[in-house]
């Protein structure tokens, strides 16, 4: 099972703080870029 | 990394309205791709570019040249601001920030495996989840959207 959560989403990653004790675990980032055209 | 067939189901999934451009680098088999989008899902200015470069090609000036395709296109719709997202790729991420892109958020990635979880556990951390909340709901009064006239 996969989650993604933006950084600010603060009650998202609460829950996932919470999960961890389930071995829910960070493995990866995605991080955006932008740039004007 | 994407696979072949999860790349090939991707691309056929963009509606006309996303005004997709794809172009790849092929020397005896694909090795570099790239594809730019409008989000059709929402009204934007911005467009999406993706770019995949085989490890054993990079360095070559191939992902390079098929971003100069893919933000032409952008740039050729109207849009104004373009957007990309990396996922576990250093390289990935100087590529962007040789071509001015600054990065504007970042999502974190979890897994876990269904199978490995204590079912014991989890059950203590629904109970003790389930009380917080309650517990939060109580602290904050009860709610009502009725007013006294």
């Amino acid at each position: 099972m996969i989650t993604d959560n933006d950084e600010r989403n603060a009650p998202m990653l609460a829950i996932n703080r919470l999960n961890r004790r389930l071995g829910h675990e960070p493995f990866v980032e995605r991080r955006v870029f932008a740039r004007e055209l | 990394m994407h696979s072949e067939r999860g790349l090939r189901h991707l691309v056929a999934s963009f509606p006309p309205r996303a005004e997709a451009g794809f172009w790849v680098a092929d020397y005896d088999g694909v090795v570099a791709w790239t594809m730019a989008h409008r989000p059709w899902w929402r009204a934007t200015n911005s467009g999406y570019l993706w770019i995949g470069v085989l490890p054993s090609t990079r360095g070559r000036g191939l992902g390079g040249r098929l971003y100069e395709r893919a933000a032409g296109r952008l740039g050729a719709l109207g849009l104004e601001r373009v957007h990309s997202d990396v996922v576990g790729d250093a390289a990935g991420e100087r590529f962007l920030a040789a071509r001015g892109f600054s990065q504007t958020r970042r999502i974190v990635i979890s897994a876990v495996d269904p199978r490995a979880v204590d079912r014991a556990r989890l059950a203590q951390t629904a109970v003790a989840g389930s009380r917080r909340w309650r517990s939060s709901r109580s602290s904050t009064g009860p709610r009502s959207t009725e007013s006294s006239a």
